[in-house]
């Protein structure tokens, strides 16, 4: 028995070298945590062993899958890039943002004469129709991205770890000494740090697909489409406006 | 052929010392903001939270009347920026010269700003001065700065 936290040592050892070469780090983590377990040798019929394990992670695997496939709809990715003639280019962008809100979205980020908005995603194409109130498009690119495996595997991945980290904290409880107990927890801070990266990337692909991203910009006509007049031939005159005045003092 | 080259020396010194003359005071807590590389204005000025003041001269062509300027200023910056008219006024610069204020607002970004044009038409020249900044910083100012652009000769 006084043999066996050394051996766990060792295998966690070539457990860890065995992750560095060929395994992911979940991978490794989750190989390091049947040797342990293995080694640890709980005798009880309470703990699985890394066999039952193996089979029981693969069974919730499968029905995860089996129940994101049968009931969840594709997750996309929509984003759009157009270019839209308009006389005011400052007024657009602010024409723009409203629209935005007036749809739930909200304004990402803006110059004086581009503007990134986030759309709910089933108003991506009422957005985009809407944008030909503001201007003339001249230019427009749409994508839709599929990334439903993607999420699925985060998904599962997510639950994996979460189901690791469950079965180290109950190899915690039955740890026999002070060096094994810090083993372990070392182990369990690795995989906590994982979940924790992969909810946020989960949390971002979900953003993602729950709101469009639209990026317009817009080009100043030369002279009013709706109003066609002859310009005043003195060219001062278009540099009235705080917009020249803060350019000339290079702000 | 004296008094030719007299007349003309002093028609010189005369246009010359008429461009150099055109400038305007500052309002108390603005500072002059220099233009190494020249600039279409005669006098530019800043507050420490950013209001900004100017004054620059254009030759007035044939028949150009306070009217035609003010009309033409305020089409350009309504109809070509999209500003709103928030404001004009009849005034008098310090020198007695009849001219025009305006007062504009626009938003941008979500921000509100003023924008104070006045003019005047001075003999060969059209006087604008220019103000503005964000509206939350030009409003206290208001006064100030008007009073500052009347100054423009």
């Amino acid at each position: 028995m006084r043999t066996l936290p050394v051996v766990a040592c060792v295998a966690l050892a070539l457990g860890l070298a065995a992750g560095c070469a060929e395994e992911s780090r979940y991978d490794a983590v989750l190989l390091r945590t049947r040797e342990m377990e293995k080694m640890l040798g709980d005798q009880t019929a309470k703990t699985p062993t890394a066999a039952t394990a193996g089979r029981a992670e693969t069974t919730v695997q499968t029905a995860a899958a089996e129940a994101v496939a049968s009931v969840e709809p594709r997750k996309v990715v929509y984003t759009g890039s157009f270019t839209v003639l308009v006389p005011d280019a400052a007024a657009a962008v602010e024409a723009t943002r409203r629209l935005a809100e007036s749809m739930g979205g909200y304004m990402q980020h803006s110059t004086l004469d581009s503007i990134v908005v986030r759309i709910p995603a089933a108003r991506f194409g009422e957005a985009a129709e809407a944008l030909k109130n503001i201007g003339t498009v001249t230019d427009r690119q749409i994508d839709a991205q599929d990334v439903t495996e993607e999420y699925e595997d985060l998904e599962l991945r997510l639950k994996s770890a979460r189901a690791l980290l469950d079965k180290l904290l109950a190899l915690l409880e039955k740890a026999q000494n002070v060096k094994d107990a810090m083993e372990v927890e070392r182990e369990a801070a690795r995989v906590r740090a994982e979940i924790e990266k992969l909810e946020g990337q989960k949390n971002r692909l979900s953003s993602r697909i729950a709101y469009a991203t639209l990026t317009v910009r817009f080009t100043p006509t030369k002279e009013a489409p709706r109003e066609l007049k002859a310009a005043l031939p003195f060219f001062w005159l278009r540099e009235l406006g705080i917009e020249h005045l803060m350019n000339a003092f290079g702000l | 052929m004296r008094r030719i080259v007299l007349i003309a020396a002093l028609a010189a010194v005369s246009g010359l010392a008429g461009c150099l003359a055109r400038t305007m005071n500052l309002p108390a807590d603005f500072v002059k903001v220099e233009q190494p590389y020249g600039g279409p204005y005669a006098v530019r000025g800043i507050s420490a939270d950013g209001v900004m003041i100017a004054l620059r001269f254009e030759r007035n062509p044939q028949n150009g009347t306070l009217a035609f300027w003010t009309e033409a200023m305020t089409n350009q910056v309504v109809s070509g920026r999209g500003y709103k008219a928030a404001g004009s006024e009849d005034v008098a610069s310090a020198a007695k010269v009849p001219g025009r204020l305006l007062t504009f607002t626009a938003q941008k970004q979500g921000v509100g700003f003023t924008y104070v044009l006045v003019v005047f038409v001075q003999g060969s020249d059209i006087l604008i001065g220019e103000a503005g900044g964000r509206t939350d910083a030009v409003e206290p100012k208001l006064a100030e700065i008007k009073k500052a652009l009347l100054t423009a000769r």
